[in-house]
């Protein structure tokens, strides 16, 4: 399973991101696409804006609901009707798209595991493109450290 | 009260607030009154929802349309919508309405009647696209 992100260049507004609330993270901030590849299928966006931070906190989110076989959650992309549906099913998750036809499957503890590798390594190259946003609380909370 | 004037007064303020349209007091699946399109929100919509505008993956709205013409829509779609709390811990409001008529293009290219509103806890839009 390959998860990641792609930021769109250039991020003209990294000053600002420091006084951004929850609603500039989840909707207008550190925008980009979603790399995502389970085996053969791919999953990834070449939109450009979709809100990372977002995305992140979204899949941070469905990874904690899916601890227990038979639930299913779904990721709403905020700009468009296209979404991302996970189904836990024993060990497993199914992933399907909306925008990309059949499904994968994941173990669930690797799908766990890249999420918090894409939490750390997102949180790291926005830190690292504005130093200032560990003071902001929103963003602490939507993209917590360790 | 035995001063009539200052009861006639008083009753007077009073039809008068209870008259308002409560856009202050924020209802999670209803919205009581008009949402409020904020210029940075209607940029956000221009820049990825307009006709002319070149994003990908995101619903465009039909040639011709307005700054007004997208407030009427917006506010239809949030007198009349379907409406639900916004998901994955995203603060606020998702109306969703069917117009019955094209309003704009799907991602796929094909004709969107609906129209897809995201309202703030402050009863300001976020966002709005056409699918």
């Amino acid at each position: 399973m390959k998860l990641d992100f792609r930021l769109a260049e250039p991020t003209t507004d990294t000053e600002s991101w420091s006084q951004a609330d929850e609603e500039d993270f989840r909707y207008r901030v550190a925008l980009g696409d979603l790399i995502l590849q389970i085996g053969s299928k791919n999953f990834g966006t070449d939109w450009g804006w979709i809100p990372l931070i977002d995305l992140v906190a979204g899949l941070r989110h469905i990874a904690n609901e899916l601890q227990h076989s038979g639930r299913a959650e779904t990721f709403e992309f905020t700009e468009s009707e296209s979404w991302l549906r996970f189904s836990r099913h024993g060990d497993q998750v199914i992933v399907t798209a909306s925008y990309s036809p059949g499904e994968a499957r994941v173990e669930y503890s690797q799908f766990v595991h890249a999420i918090e590798e894409l939490s750390k390594q997102l949180r790291a190259e926005l830190l690292q493109r504005n130093s200032a946003l560990s003071e902001n609380p929103a963003f602490q909370r939507l993209l917590p450290g360790e | 009260m035995k001063n009539p004037g200052l009861r006639s007064l008083l009753m007077t303020l009073f039809l008068l607030i209870v008259s308002q349209p409560t856009t202050w007091a924020y209802q999670p699946y209803r919205s009581t009154g008009e949402v409020v399109l904020t210029e940075r929100a209607f940029r956000h919509i221009m820049e990825r929802h307009w006709p002319d505008s070149t994003a990908a993956g995101a619903g465009k709205f039909q040639y011709g349309i307005t700054e007004d013409g997208l407030r009427a829509l917006i506010n239809q779609a949030v007198q009349n919508g379907h409406s639900r709390v916004n998901t994955n811990g995203r603060p606020g409001v998702i109306y969703e309405y069917d117009f019955q008529r094209q309003i704009g293009t799907s991602i796929y290219g094909q004709p969107a009647t609906r129209l897809r509103v995201v309202v703030n806890k402050r009863n300001q839009v976020v966002t709005a696209f056409p699918f």
